[in-house]
Parts: structure tokens; C-alpha cells; sequence
């Protein structure tokens, strides 16, 4: 096998993380509702974690799982109406988020808890220099004057890596490539020192070698901050690679949590399980059509039209009539790896 | 012995003209083929030109130059009229199952639309038809009354595979067919189509920027960058021992969804995609090389053999290529 074929197991240590760091946000029983044609749907239903300094924490699910729903939550951008945070509590920073102003919030958005998305190009305004989008947030919340703001947002740009910062200051978001206008989300993103940062499918957007840059920058830049990163991800591979935990969602319920090697290795609940045989994996492949990847039957159920008992019961290939009647609680299946499955036991690993 | 491939492609060239006289030199010079049977799969990453490969065999754009060889017959330069019984042996799968579907039709009406513009069949003939293909791809008769809206995700891209196939065509253009789909939809769609080509003996040319779908769904795979194939071969050989520099940071960039599995630091490659308007001379990839030299900027390199079949496009790495050295 050659030196980028991935199949080899060779061990390479994990990154070791305080356990004892200092949780930085706390999320308590989270709901967020809608109001559609068809009556009023949760989307973020009852989601709790904590996210603890200098971590990357990844909440990975496939459309409609309430990953980028309890992110805008976390921030105070769901727009009400159609939506509404129905309960629970968001701590940072020693107060209750969802109990502060639209004025209060924004004093901390974009400097203490900060945000990036999929699509850099649409969060950038197309009329105003990047140096004044840059130096906007700076001047702001760090009070400098626009001479040391400048100063400040070249010396981020060079952080992220964006060749001649002085020049690239004065052009326009189009005149930059995707990988590039993400970069420059970040640095702006991490201009304030934020305690957290939220990312919101960052990578997506992009082709797989700027992918490869852009989370390598994201890792770095954790290590040189020690801030704390939520990854909303649809995809393993960048949460493996990536994250420190991860928590899994579906239809809009956290279903398991735990450190990104447990889940990977011993997944406690189907979906998950599901989830990993599914991907093909590169280097695995045998002869085309000697090996079928694992279909999940069914597709999500769709929010006004839950099934009773677990939500995952008419797709889950373990499930029994308990599974339908009664909704599984998440338990601590082994020390730090919590699931909501009733059959957690009977989960074969994945290959 | 290698049989006559069903699809030969020779020199393909497609400059789309811009304001100003520029041109943005889509594809540069591609030769390809597909063999009776087989999935070649196309890769790179936005902007190399691998769907506009697919858009020409369609015909959906006129070839600038070269040859594009179904059957014998060259139909670069085939009228609209003429095209009409070749398009049948050619069909084509979409990337968005949302936007390719007619959503005033029923799901019915839009796979038997082929057979009736084909003149293939009609009336209770068609019904019978379409009822048959449903079923072939995990669809029941009874959904044929629905409409596009009622279907999720990865059932309409059933719809769409069922349109192409009811007209059994020799050759399918996949393009990207499962990259907006959710991974665990996605599984049953790559599941599907891998199924059917065995049954119906279809070759797929199969477009795609996820290098872990084309390895497990294609036998031989070639690589793009910026309107060139960088590389080619079974895909094995390819995946197994990659050649082109530009292969090998592909390779390395994919995430790998096992902790601890990445073995070797990643090759990240800097910078970006140079613009198609202006490509670099020489090597295309030589700005973003870790490996270039002066050769690299001043002669585009051939299609070298690397081993059998496997060929490669760099002056450094091919092992007959006039340049080639121990630099690996």
C-alpha cells in the first residue's frame, strides 16, 4: 500500500484532553419550536451538553436532525416567528443566553461567542471592502481605533494564512476564491479571542483539499487560542479527523454522546451504527458489486408525524414492541458514552 | 484481450467564449472510453471540467474540437435529428433530484415521457412498462400517480435512474447522483445502481468529487485537473499506488471516519485552483505542486504508462516519462 492509501491501523496517539478543563458553555434541555402550515414542530427537542475549553465538540446528523437549529439557538439567531425557544437554558460566560436581549446578545456575538457557515460567499457583504468587514467587528468589540484595527486584522489574516494581507485588505469578497472567503470568516470569527466558536458546516461548501486546509486551521487555531469549537457536521470522516466528542442527533433529539474514539469504535445506538456502515471507506472497497454498503431503510420522520415511542423504532432492524411504545432514556452505557436505545447491548461493532 | 469500448472520447476540447474574446478553457484535451459492462469514474474537484466531459458526450454542448466514437459512428458534429437515436443509448442521471423533475407530471408520466418521445411504446404498453421499471428500482406501481413533491430525496433519484433506464440504453452519465443525498439514502441509490449494471449489463460513466463513492463504485478511474486527465487506470492500481502529485493530495485530503486511522500527515496542498480563463503553461498543476521543477513549467506532460494500463501525467513520476527519477 502506498503512503495515502488510509487502510493502515498503525496507531497514531490520540489527542489528550483535560477532562477536568472548564465548561465554557452549558446547554440544559433545549427546545426549539416552529410554527408550520401543520401545527407547531419541535425541531430541537429536549438537547443538553456541556462543551469544556480548548475541545472540539461535533454534532453530526443528516438533514432535518436539529444540528444547525440548536446551533442558532446556542446564538440567539432563530427568527421569531416562525420560531420560538420553547424551554431550557443556554449558559456562557455565568448567565442564561436565552434569557438576555437581542442588545445583550450582540454585545457578545462576534467576540466572545463567535459563528462561521457553510456558505462564506453569502455571509460576507459583496459592497464593503474585507478590511472594513474585518476591522467592523474589531473596532467594536475590542474599541481599538481604525489604525490598530487594521494592524489587528492583517496580523489575523496572516494567521490564516492569506498571502499579502495589506493589498487583499483593500478587495471585495468576489474577488477571493470559496477557500479563501472562508478563511477570512474565521479570522474574523476569531478576532474577538472568542470562548467559543460555533461552526456550522464549514467545509461543506468546499473541495476536499481546501477542506483539509481550512480544518487544519481550525485545529490550530484551537490550540493556539485554547478556544472551544462546535462542529455541526453531516460528515464522519470530518468528525473523526477532527473532533475530540462527538454527538450524534436524530429528529431532533441528541441519541448519543461520547468521546469521537469510543462512538467510533462501539457505537451504543443503531442510527449510529447505521450511520458508519453506510459510508464507503477509502481503501476498503472490494471487487464493484461484491459488497453492498449498508442501507438504512425508511427515510426521517418527518416532525409532525412522530412515531411513538423511539423515533428511530420503523427504520432500527433491533427494534421490539418496547421500542415502539416506549421512549428509551439516554443512559450511560460505559463511562463518558451515553445513548437512548433500549438494545445498546445487543450492537454488534462496526467492521 | 480489452473489448471495444462502447464510448471512445478523443481529444475533447470545449472552450467556452466570454466577454472580451477570452475564453475559459472548460476541457483541454480529454481521451477517454467506456468499456461494455463497466463504471469509469471521473473525479476532481469543481471546475476541472468533469461535468462539462459529461455535458458534451451528451451533446448538451457542441465539442470545440476532438471526437466523442458510440458505436463507431463519431457524433461530435451530429445533428439534433441525427442525435435523437443515439441519445437513447445514452442516458443521463442528475445531481439534484429535486430540480430535474417535472413537478406538474406524475411520476408516471415523467419516466414513460422517453418511450413515448422514442416512439417506443404507448397506451397500456407503456403503463406496463413503467410499472416494471418502478419496481426495478425499488419503487412500487402504485406511486405512479403521485407527483414529484410526494417522493423524498432518494426516492426521486429513483425516479430519475427508472427514466434513464426505461428506454434501456447501453451507457448512463451519472453526474454526481448521490452527492445531495443524506449518507444513509446515498448507501441504497450507489447500492442500486451498482445492482442494475450487473443486471442489465449497463456501462456507466460515473461523475463524481467523492473520491470513497467512485472507488467502490467504479473499475477503472480517471482524475482531472483544470480541463486535463491527470491520471488513469483500473481503479485498484490507482487508489493503491497513485502517481500524480495532484492524486496523491487528493487521496490524503479525504477525511477518513476512523480515529486514529491517518497514518501519515496529510499532503495540503496550498493555494487554489488556478482560473481556467488563464491556466498555468506547462504542468496545469505546477503552481500547487510540492514536487515541480523547471521542466513542469515549461511542457505540459503526456499521459505516461505507469504500469498495464495505469497512466499518469507527470515529468517526474512516470516511470518512462523522459524525465522520470527517483524523486518518490
Amino acid at each position: 500500500m502506498s503512503d495515502v492509501a488510509m487502510n493502515d491501523l498503525s496507531e497514531t496517539p490520540v489527542r489528550t484532553r483535560a477532562t477536568d478543563a472548564k465548561t465554557v458553555l452549558a446547554v440544559e434541555d433545549l427546545c426549539t419550536d416552529f410554527r408550520t402550515k401543520a401545527g407547531s414542530v419541535r425541531a430541537v427537542d429536549g438537547v443538553s451538553f456541556e462543551l469544556k475549553a480548548g475541545e472540539i465538540l461535533a454534532i453530526v446528523g443528516e438533514s432535518g436532525s436539529g444540528k444547525s437549529v440548536t446551533s442558532l439557538s446556542i446564538m440567539g439567531l432563530i427568527p421569531e416567528p416562525p420560531g420560538r425557544i420553547a424551554g431550557g437554558r443556554v449558559f456562557f460566560d455565568g448567565q442564561d443566553l436565552t434569557k438576555l436581549t437581542d442588545r445583550q446578545l450582540q454585545k457578545l456575538r462576534g467576540s466572545s461567542l463567535s459563528m462561521i457557515f457553510q456558505e462564506p460567499m453569502t455571509s460576507l457583504n459583496p459592497v464593503l471592502s474585507i478590511g472594513r468587514q474585518m476591522t467592523e467587528g474589531i473596532r467594536q468589540h475590542l474599541g481599538m481605533s481604525a489604525d490598530q484595527a487594521r494592524r489587528h486584522a492583517v496580523e489575523m489574516m496572516r494567521r490564516v494564512s492569506i498571502p499579502a494581507p495589506e493589498h487583499r485588505l483593500k478587495e471585495y469578497p468576489h474577488q477571493f476564491s470559496g477557500g479563501m472567503l472562508q478563511r477570512i470568516m474565521i479570522a474574523i470569527a476569531m478576532s474577538c479571542n472568542p470562548k467559543v466558536l460555533i461552526a456550522d458546516e464549514p467545509t461543506t461548501a468546499l473541495d476536499v483539499t481546501i477542506q483539509a486546509q481550512i480544518l487544519e486551521l481550525m485545529q490550530e487555531l484551537r490550540d493556539m487560542t485554547g478556544a472551544a469549537i462546535m462542529l455541526i457536521t453531516h460528515d464522519m470522516g470530518v468528525v473523526a479527523e477532527t473532533a475530540d466528542r462527538v454527538i450524534v442527533m436524530y429528529a431532533g433529539q441528541k441519541i448519543e454522546e461520547g468521546s469521537v474514539e469510543e462512538v467510533f469504535r462501539a457505537p451504543r445506538h443503531p442510527y449510529t451504527l447505521g450511520l458508519l456502515g453506510a459510508l464507503p471507506r477509502l481503501g476498503q472497497a472490494g471487487a464493484v458489486g461484491d459488497t453492498e454498503l449498508n442501507e438504512i431503510p425508511g427515510v426521517v420522520p418527518p416532525l409532525t408525524d412522530l412515531p411513538p415511542g423511539c423515533r428511530f423504532s420503523d427504520r432500527c432492524s433491533y427494534a421490539t414492541d418496547k421500542c415502539r411504545a416506549e421512549t428509551p432514556p439516554l443512559e450511560t452505557k460505559r463511562p463518558g458514552h451515553i445513548a437512548a436505545c433500549w438494545h445498546s447491548d445487543e450492537l454488534e461493532s462496526p467492521t | 484481450m480489452t473489448p471495444a469500448p462502447v464510448l471512445a472520447v478523443q481529444g475533447l476540447v470545449k472552450r467556452f467564449p466570454m466577454r472580451g474574446g477570452r475564453f475559459v478553457n472548460a476541457v483541454n484535451g480529454v481521451s477517454l472510453e467506456i468499456r461494455p459492462g463497466e463504471t469509469l469514474g471521473l473525479v476532481g474537484e469543481s471546475g476541472c471540467g468533469k461535468s462539462t466531459v459529461g455535458k458534451l458526450i451528451m451533446k448538451l454542448h457542441d465539442p470545440t474540437e476532438g471526437a466523442i466514437v458510440v458505436r463507431g459512428q463519431n457524433i461530435a458534429g451530429l445533428s439534433r435529428r441525427l442525435m435523437k437515436p443515439v441519445r437513447r443509448q445514452i442516458q443521463t442521471i442528475f445531481q439534484d433530484p429535486y430540480g430535474s423533475l417535472n413537478p406538474r407530471m406524475t411520476a408516471g408520466a415523467i419516466v414513460g415521457e422517453p418511450l413515448k418521445i422514442h416512439g417506443i411504446a404507448s397506451g397500456r404498453d407503456l403503463t406496463r412498462r413503467v410499472a416494471e421499471v418502478f419496481e426495478k428500482v425499488g419503487l412500487r406501481a402504485d406511486q405512479m400517480t403521485r407527483f414529484p413533491h410526494e417522493f423524498s430525496g432518494g426516492q426521486r433519484q429513483r425516479l430519475s435512474i427508472a427514466r434513464a433506464l426505461i428506454v434501456d440504453p447501453e451507457i448512463i452519465i451519472a453526474d454526481e447522483p448521490v452527492s445531495a443525498l443524506d449518507v444513509s439514502i446515498q448507501a441504497s441509490v450507489i447500492n442500486l445502481l451498482i445492482r442494475l449494471q450487473k443486471e442489465m449489463g449497463l456501462s456507466l460513466l460515473f461523475i463524481s468529487h467523492d473520491m470513497s463513492v467512485v472507488e467502490h463504485v467504479s473499475h477503472r478511474v480517471a482524475v482531472m485537473y483544470l480541463g486535463r486527465i491527470v491520471e488513469i487506470g483500473p481503479r485498484d492500481m490507482l487508489f493503491s499506488n497513485p502517481q500524480h502529485p495532484y492524486t496523491q493530495a487528493l487521496l490524503s485530503a479525504v477525511p477518513v471516519a476512523k480515529p486514529g486511522a491517518r497514518r501519515r500527515e496529510r499532503i495540503v496542498l496550498k493555494g487554489d485552483v488556478p482560473s481556467p480563463v488563464d491556466p498555468p503553461p506547462g504542468c496545469h498543476f505546477h503552481t500547487r505542486c510540492p514536487i515541480a521543477e523547471d521542466i513542469c513549467r515549461q511542457k505540459a506532460p503526456a499521459l505516461n504508462t505507469v504500469d498495464g494500463e495505469h497512466r499518469a501525467a507527470c515529468h517526474l513520476r512516470a516511470p518512462d516519462a523522459p524525465a522520470a527519477r527517483s524523486a518518490a
